[in-house]
């Protein structure tokens, strides 16, 4: 039972969702945390949480990074909110940008994982439907090719190369100027 | 053995299987121009890459106005393809002549200012108030950098006993008039409107050197206002004060409206490129032209008029003094290309076409046999000349016509690490489904091999007396040669 929410006791006493991994393993946040996951707002909405959320596409070393994450944003969010009325603007705006180099960091550090976990989070972040890890994740695998010719790319993601030489011939002919 | 291969497979996901709303989701976050090799990895990502399209690979040529929708049209010859470009920029009743670095375009409005627009953005820059408007022919002389502040524009009016010339600096406008005749210099004309009729409105100011208006006009121009005044963000509306844009284009017969990015190019009259007519030193519809320094003016019969810059010199070249009659012409255009001043003759409907070349130590014109590598673009006010364009546009001439109808883009203009792309804007595509292949749209738009269609081209290697059908061709008025992402001239 790894309860990635134990550790959060303030907000213990807030609502408290029971997330449950394919592997049955369960999790217990809080709905702030949860809900950054549209795909579980929306059930928390419909009332169907009672009982835990069974998520059977995710693994629960996956649901555990997944987690990770939507804590940290999911206190940065409030910490945001929460700090506007009690500092003045600039020290707000000071605050704010503390806050997104904070949560930037967070990201780069978070983004350093194997390319399978890469993978598995991107679907996690589909399915779950979370605008912010899905575009975190995307964009580290846009960055990864960047520059990299078809063949390195195939390489690094071990794809096949399943186009029929013609149709590769054509493909390049069409964009000649993206291979000079 | 077994079980570690498994275990290499089962840590290998497969990510040409990732599901096509995903894919294409990566695909968007890639620079325009890493999309093809992204495209070319396999199949499914092949569908998923969004087609593109390079601006910048060639000259293009830009409808010289900015729809109040904010649409301009863009004919690229190298890829015969009409995009129908979404620019933040608005700019009403304003006239495009240029084009900079940085996706900006150079406009001049009604009220007598220059903007510089950005198509990407549209952040603008605006210049003062200029005090003359009629009769000139305007370019724009950049140093690359891209800093509005920093780049030249010369108006020029020419006559056959003076130039005059309004130059922005980069701070204010400067005015200056020369005249190698007895009594008849100024630049301190008090109408600011009718500078049209050159030369006979002199007053009696004589001094033949830049007249920096400042303070010496009490109709209180603005040329001291701060720089930073001018600058309007996209604050850009028209007070449809005015309606005399300019006389002397020769392109700025009526206004187009077009609004619908789906609309066919009909609108494109088949009328023959209407300039000429110009009184001023019987100037070419050719905008001048600077080579070596020197801003050089074309005369409709193959003179030249020099203005040297530095010295504030204007001069009537005694040599060359016509083309010859072997080379009867309608038009012609100067362009600089490799270091070198060309002529290119056209005629009543296009061909003949000859490209002269000025010797210049005998300061003559000859007629050249080949271009070599280079591409000339020109029929516009701006030609363009290209020392290593695609391959199959190498010995060329391009005017503004082409043959068929282009396939129309409705499309972005977006940059990337300084290259320039037309990033076609496909509803669907935003959603692609496994099973389109983008290579199949592709194929059936293409037009390679197909004589019917296509920009309209005059090639120097094929036999002169070969007289290309021109004829259903369509002229492209109103459009004007540029190289996005490039100075020019």
């Amino acid at each position: 039972m790894a309860s990635a929410g134990s550790g959060d006791e303030k907000a213990a006493a807030a609502a408290m969702i029971t997330l449950i991994s394919s592997d049955n393993e369960k999790f217990e946040v809080t709905e702030a945390t949860a809900t950054l996951s549209q795909t579980i707002r929306h059930m928390i909405e419909d009332g169907c949480t009672d009982g835990g959320v069974p998520l059977p596409n995710v693994t629960s070393k996956i649901l555990a990074r997944v987690i990770e994450y939507c804590k940290k944003h999911a206190t940065a969010a409030a910490g945001e909110e929460g700090s506007s009325s009690s500092f003045s603007d600039a020290a707000f705006l000071e605050v704010d940008r503390a806050f997104l180099e904070e949560l930037e960091e967070f990201d780069d550090a978070f983004l350093e994982v194997d390319r399978a976990t890469l993978f598995d989070l991107i679907l996690a972040a589909n399915y779950l439907d979370i605008k912010g890890l899905l575009n975190l994740t995307c964009q580290k695998v846009a960055d990864s090719v960047k520059g990299k010719t078809p063949e390195q790319i195939r390489e690094m993601y071990n794809i096949v190369n399943d186009l029929t030489p013609e149709e590769e011939a054509e493909i390049r002919r069409e964009t000649q100027w993206a291979f000079e | 053995m077994v079980s570690t291969d498994e275990e290499e497979n089962n840590r290998q996901p497969p990510w040409s299987r990732l599901l096509p709303e995903l894919v294409s989701m990566i695909c968007q976050r890639l620079c325009p121009s890493d999309v093809p090799r992204f495209g070319a990895v396999c199949k499914r990502w092949h569908c998923c890459a969004y087609p593109l399209y390079p601006a910048d690979s060639t000259p293009i040529l830009i409808s010289n106005t900015i729809s109040d929708s904010g649409l301009i049209r863009c004919y690229s010859p190298y890829l015969n393809k009409m995009f129908i470009v979404r620019t933040p920029l608005r700019a009403p009743e304003s006239r495009i002549f240029s084009a900079a670095v940085d996706g900006r375009v150079i406009l001049r409005r009604p009220d007598k200012t220059i903007l510089f627009g950005s198509l990407l953005d549209g952040s603008a820059f605006e210049t003062t108030e200029s005090k003359y408007d009629e009769g000139y022919f305007w370019t724009s002389n950049e140093d690359g950098t891209g800093h509005p502040e920093k780049c030249g524009i010369l108006g020029f009016c020419p006559n056959i006993h003076k130039l005059r010339v309004q130059s922005w600096n980069g701070e204010r406008w400067k005015y200056f008039g020369y005249s190698s005749d007895e009594d008849d210099s100024s630049s301190d004309e008090d109408d600011s409107s009718s500078d049209s009729s050159l030369g006979s409105n002199s007053d009696s100011d004589s001094d033949p050197d830049w007249d920096d208006v400042e303070n010496s006009d009490e109709e209180g121009e603005e040329e001291e206002m701060e720089m930073e005044k001018g600058y309007t963000d996209s604050d850009l509306d028209s007070d449809s004060n005015s309606d005399s844009v300019d006389s002397n284009d020769g392109e700025d017969a009526d206004k187009e409206g077009e609004e619908e990015t789906e609309e066919e190019t009909e609108d494109v009259e088949e009328m023959e490129v209407q300039e000429g007519n110009l009184r001023l030193f019987t100037m070419s519809c050719s905008r001048p032209v600077l080579h070596k320094g020197l801003w050089y003016f074309l005369g409709g019969g193959g003179s030249l008029g020099v203005y040297d810059p530095k010295t504030f010199d204007w001069s009537l070249l005694s040599r060359p003094t016509s083309f010859g009659s072997e080379f009867p012409h309608k038009n012609c255009y100067l362009v600089e290309s490799s270091q070198e001043l060309l002529a290119v003759l056209t005629g009543r409907d296009g061909t003949p076409i000859n490209v002269l070349k000025l010797k210049e130590e005998e300061m003559t014109w000859e007629r050249m046999d080949s271009l070599g590598s280079r591409a000339i673009f020109t029929g516009t006010m701006a030609s363009l000349s290209m020392a290593k364009p695609p391959k199959a546009m190498a010995n060329k001439v391009y005017l503004p016509k082409f043959y068929g109808h282009p396939q129309i883009i409705p499309a972005k203009l977006t940059a990337c690490r300084g290259r320039f792309f037309f990033v076609p804007e496909r509803k669907e595509m935003q959603q692609p489904s496994s099973n389109k292949p983008v290579y199949n749209f592709m194929r059936e738009h293409d037009t390679c091999g197909d004589k019917e269609e296509g920009a309209w081209c005059y090639d120097l290697e094929l036999d002169s007396g070969v007289d290309k059908e021109i004829r259903g061709c369509k002229n492209m008025l109103q459009y004007i040669w540029v190289h996005l992402g490039r100075s020019s001239p």
